[in-house]
């Protein structure tokens, strides 16, 4: 059954001159799992609320969206709010209510659902779930990841037909991700809901889709099973879609020696299958992968058993913790939601002070006196780099950093600065209308006026498509070389293992282990990069990202061709 | 324009209610005259609040202005008589009109007194606060130049803190007398000249951006008009 | 689930509770004899201890100690009406109707706020909200997210400053001026920013059908049998005292000339009924308490 019909819908923001989506054509049928991605700014949240009507954006709309055969227009509203429900990005900003159980009811009771039926509903999904634990408690209480799996119970004990989502995960640590995309597959296959799911994170959705669709510029440039889209981008050698391809398909596809469609594997073990079928070939000569850029020695910040709390009341968030960043290091923390990463930094740039324990960066502590010398040398790029901005353009921003810190030569090194991360086009637009790469760029640019020694930088690839973060790394890799230490906070696992020099693991407000990421990440379970949980106890040499993995079959390939 | 003779109207009537009862009374019920009239008061706004059309979106951003309102004293922890409240609710009041700024300026009252302790002076604060966005608000075509808004936050400097010895002074009606009075809004004087000359400092430095602020967000989603 | 766990006034339904504190805030202002508000500041200590143990009184204390004795202080110096005259101060009478006045007024003060913090404790978020949503649904919830948005509003805030800290833009040192204009500044950009967010929560909120009409509500309050029979007494109880009062009773004569302190019969009447009022939390967890004792 056809429970999307989307024929030739154009759309255009109001001031604006390009379409946000040109004349695109699609059907969904009830039941698929259908993952839309495409590079930022193509298009899909718009196509994504244009499909909610409650949510439509203000603008020109042409061409028509059937649900079950209905113009969206034509049916009732209750209907429609029941029937399709919409999952965002940011956990924090859907929830309306104090208390988890207002928030979990929030939904029924706008809709007028009876007592009885209410609580039915709520005890049978609360208990599915395994949520009851948490009913009593604040929202504030909760984590990230448990803050998006309570926004989901709300939209689902609407009982909706079909579940849009827009990037769920972004915010959300890697288990906590994870956990989501269990929930979103069993919802599927259990009750057979249809979902469609924009993401840039794609390593396990190809897996879980029915349908990936890409788009580009307004339109779909590319629809299809996983199998298929896979097929047909690395056939094109498109180099902005190359990247969402997950990297257990691109090993086959690069090395294996006869690729067919069927046997692209698309999850570790497929791809594990499909190794152990061609291992055989491979001898056993195993080459140690060399060693990214060792750092100096010498420490420029220490931190020795520190103990952190916001309050008497709470919790302490940072316990015992002890860690030290050597001068030339990029160092990257990674820890699930709530673990206390981004208190750590904060008590590193000596924002937060904490109750017991010694802070020393450059070797000193901090001190009122040396608090405004010490920020000269230091950047900061909060979670948000948009508490940033006090201007409403970017250039006027940079202006006034350079006035307040009596900088000589502005305009030299703005538009230095400004050409270095690509984002001189942007120099008279607000803040706020820039897309979260560019934000994260233009924040970047304004801290690194001053020519910093530490950057420190909070999450910079949430919500970034394949291609900024790739931009975004040679940029940070470039700031590293020019001997910038960098103190990265991140979820995103193969990111930090692609280009840290050192890597922490936070739990539980604590650094549990802090080695370079070779040591770091082999051998977990799931904190580790696919690659990695690919080769892992195979005869395959163990090896963290897909460039390694290439470089050493290269090798391997010629030998065994031999 | 409809709406500008119905509040008027409203107005009107309101004062010559207190008038009459001034008269009616003799001097001991003040204090529930006057809460019963700000009651009336609110439920005026409310109601038509209530049944107006209004989006979701419309109703959170009265919210987050109200809240904001509430807050921004919290900056200035530091700087005791520093009080921001009354120039946030005046730029809502010039930015979304008196109905907007009646509602920003009475929930920010309830708001801020939730953290800082509700009391028998809340309604008048309310009614302080909620009268300050809506006289912004119905006079905002005379307060497009920003002497005069200097000049209206003077006021209202002043104005507000009036309203607040008011409730002293109905408390204490049978204590009443010339001297008293004189006494109450004496000792208030500093205060509020304080307060005054935040306010005409802030409108000076932030009121072109905030205005801008609001009314940048209005236009790019169409909202409260 | 939580609501079912609590007991005693608690339990009670919310119109209930608001009558009570409607009732007993009328009654304070409306009478005036010190013998009745002293009785009634007694049995609103008791009512916030039976709440929480007075914790959140203690935290009023001193304030209310301070704002009374000023009162009761000042106010003999500050009014020279009346005709009992005390001595002379500067030239000035002083006498006695204003230092009565002072004490009623104190008394009138402190009973107000006390019962403010009760109302605080009992009638908090969603049961007041709960009362509210009946008559004024959309304002009532207005007013509830704008109080959940301060948290949160707070914690950005927070961000921002340390964001300005690093920038070197200063609350702590610098001129007046230049940290007004900082604090402002970060007013401005936490404004900036919510307003952006807010746009979220409305289009969360709107997806989730706000706004359909109709609405229900998940915690069910039903006015039980109890319920009623109390609502019915408070309401007699209240018109019996109201009844007196138009008849002057009650009330202390104060100016021009200091009344008598004496209870008529009628009084009395008036005393017992508001006594019974304003003790009515009282004698529930009263008897809960006794039922608890009997039934172990
Ligand atoms: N409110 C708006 N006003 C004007 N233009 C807009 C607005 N929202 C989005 N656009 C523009 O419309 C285009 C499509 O935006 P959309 O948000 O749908 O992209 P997206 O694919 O979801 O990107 P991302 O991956 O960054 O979320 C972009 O060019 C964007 O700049
Ligand atoms: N201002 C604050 N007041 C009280 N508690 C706080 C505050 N900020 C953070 N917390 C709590 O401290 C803990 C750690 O927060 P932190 O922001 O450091 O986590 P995080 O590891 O950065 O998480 P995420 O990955 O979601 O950003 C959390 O439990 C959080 O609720
Ligand atoms: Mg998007
Ligand atoms: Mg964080």
């Amino acid at each position: 059954m056809e429970i999307f019909k989307i024929k030739d819908l154009s759309f255009k923001y109001p001031d604006t001159e390009e379409k946000a989506l040109n004349h695109l054509s699609l059907t969904i049928y009830a039941g698929e799992f259908v993952v839309i991605c495409g590079p930022s700014g193509c298009g899909k949240s718009t196509l994504l609320r244009l499909m909610k009507k409650d949510l439509s954006p203000f603008g020109d709309t042409s061409g028509d969206i059937l649900y079950v055969g209905k113009s969206l227009n034509d049916w009732d509203e209750k209907t429609l709010v029941e029937d399709i429900g919409f999952l965002f990005q940011d956990p924090d900003n859907q929830i309306i209510m104090e208390d988890v159980l207002q928030e979990i009811v929030f939904g029924l009771e706008n809709i007028g659902c009876s007592n009885v039926e209410m609580r039915k509903r709520v005890a049978e999904l609360v208990h599915t779930f395994g949520y009851e634990q948490l009913l009593d408690k604040k929202v504030s209480e909760l984590s990230g990841g448990q803050k998006q799996i309570l926004n989901l119970l709300s939209i689902l004990l609407l009982k909706p037909k079909v579940l849009l989502l827009d990037e769920p995960t972004s915010q959300l640590d890697p288990i906590a991700a994870k956990d989501l995309l269990l929930i979103l597959e069993r919802l599927n296959t259990e009750l057979g809901i249809t979902i469609i799911l924009v993401e840039h994170r794609l390593e396990e959705l190809f897996d879980l889709a029915d349908r990936v669709m890409m788009m580009d510029k307004g339109d779909i440039a590319c629809n299809g099973t996983s199998r298929e889209v896979i097929h047909a981008i690395h056939q094109q050698q498109d180099q902005r879609f190359l990247l969402y391809l997950p990297a257990v398909s691109l090993l086959y596809l690069e090395k294996s020696l006869d690729t067919s469609m069927e046997g692209i594997p698309l999850n570790v073990k497929h791809c594990k299958a499909w190794m152990s079928s061609v291992s055989s070939k491979i001898s056993s000569n195993v080459m140690v992968s060399e060693q990214k850029a060792i750092s100096n020695e010498r420490p420029i910040i220490e931190l020795k058993d520190v103990f952190y709390q916001f309050n008497k009341d709470l919790p302490m968030v940072l316990r015992d913790l002890n860690i030290q960043v050597n001068t030339g290091d990029f160092h990257a923390i990674i820890g699930g939601n709530g673990s206390g990463k981004t208190t750590l930094l904060k008590v590193c740039l000596g924002i937060l002070k904490p109750q017991r324990g010694t802070v020393r960066i450059f070797g000193k502590k901090y001190s009122k006196k040396l608090g405004l010398e010490l920020y000269k040398k230091i950047a900061y790029i909060p979670q948000n780099p948009l508490t940033f901005f006090v201007q409403d353009s970017i250039e006027k921003e940079m202006y006034h950093i350079a006035q307040e810190r009596n900088i000589k030569n502005p305009e030299l090194i703005i538009t230095k600065r400004l050409q270095q991360l690509g984002i001189n086009h942007l120099r008279k637009k607000h803040p706020y209308d820039c897309s979260g790469g560019e934000i994260q760029k233009a924040a970047l640019a304004c801290m690194l006026m001053e020519e910093p020694e530490i950057l420190f930088i909070d999450e910079p690839t949430k919500g970034l498509d394949p291609i900024s973060k790739q931009q975004l790394a040679k940029i940070l890799n470039q700031l590293h070389l020019d001997g910038i230490t960098i103190i990265m906070v991140t979820h995103d696992i193969e990111f930090a293992a692609q280009h840290a020099t050192t890597c922490a693991m936070m739990f539980n407000g604590n650094i549990t282990v802090e080695a370079s990421p070779e040591k770091l990440f082999k051998g977990n379970y799931f904190y580790t990069t696919t690659m990695n949980r690919v080769t892992q106890n195979s005869d395959f040499p163990e090896v963290l990202t897909l460039e390694e993995a290439k470089a050493l079959w290269k090798k391997e390939k010629l030998f065994s061709s031999l | 324009m409809e709406k500008r003779k119905t509040i008027l109207l409203l107005i009107i009537i309101l004062f010559s209610l207190i008038v009459v009862s001034f008269i009616l009374f003799p001097y001991q019920h003040y204090l529930i005259l006057s809460l019963a009239i700000i009651g009336i008061i609110f439920f005026i706004f409310f109601t038509r609040f209530e049944i107006r059309k209004i989006k979701a979106r419309e109703i959170v951003i009265l919210a987050i202005l109200a809240a904001t309102a509430a807050i921004s004293r919290v900056p200035f922890a530091g700087l005791p008589s520093i009080q921001p409240t009354s120039f946030v609710i005046i730029t809502v009041g010039l930015v979304f009109g008196a109905e907007s700024g009646f509602l920003v300026g009475a929930v920010a009252a309830i708001v801020s007194n939730i953290f800082l302790g509700q009391g028998p002076w809340t309604p008048w604060q309310m009614f302080a606060w909620g009268t300050m966005g809506l006289s912004a608000g119905l006079l905002r075509m005379f307060l497009c130049k920003k002497w005069m808004q200097c000049f209206f936050g003077f006021i209202w400097g002043f104005v507000f803190g009036w309203i607040m010895n008011l409730w002293i002074i109905t408390s204490n009606a049978q204590n009443f007398s010339w001297e008293f009075l004189a006494s109450v809004y004496f000792s208030s004087i500093s205060h509020d000249l304080a307060h005054a000359i935040c306010n005409v400092v802030f409108i000076i430095i932030f009121s072109t951006s905030w205005v801008k602020i609001l009314q940048r967000f209005k236009r790019k989603h169409g909202l409260l008009n | 689930m939580v609501i079912s766990m609590e007991s005693g006034f608690r339990s009670y339904h919310p119109y209930v509770q608001f009558c009570y504190y409607l009732f007993a805030g009328f009654l304070i202002m409306y009478f005036n004899h010190p013998i009745f508000l002293t009785s009634v500041l007694l049995l609103l200590i008791l009512v916030n201890l039976s709440h929480d143990g007075g914790k959140a009184l203690r935290k009023w204390i001193l304030i209310l100690v301070i704002m009374s004795a000023i009162i009761i202080l000042l106010n003999p110096f500050l009014v020279s009406r009346g005709t009992t005259i005390l001595f002379y101060f500067r030239g000035k009478q002083v006498t006695l109707e204003a230092a009565m006045y002072g004490i009623t007024m104190a008394l009138f003060i402190v009973n107000i706020l006390i019962l403010f913090i009760s109302f605080n404790l009992i009638l908090n978020g969603n049961r007041f909200l709960y009362i509210f949503s009946k008559f004024l649904p959309r304002t009532a919830f207005l007013i509830m997210i704008s109080i959940r948005f301060v948290p949160l509003l707070k914690r950005r805030l927070d961000q921002i400053s340390e964001v300005h800290l690093i920038r070197g833009m200063s609350m702590t040192t610098g001129s007046l001026k230049s940290r007004m204009k900082n604090g402002m500044l970060r007013m401005q950009i936490l404004l900036t920013w919510s307003l952006e967010e807010a746009v979220q929560s409305a289009d969360s909120m709107k997806a989730r059908g706000y706004g359909l009409g109709n609405k229900t509500s998940y915690i069910p309050y039903k006015m039980k049998k109890r319920d009623w029979s109390w609502l019915i007494t408070l309401c007699i109880l209240f018109c019996l005292c109201i009844a007196g009062g138009t008849l002057g009773y009650g009330k202390l004569m104060i100016y021009p000339e200091l009344g008598t302190l004496d209870f008529f019969l009628i009084d009395w009447v008036l005393f017992i009924c508001m006594i019974m009022l304003v003790a009515f939390p009282l004698m529930i967890e009263g008897r809960e308490k006794i039922r608890w004792k009997f039934s172990r």
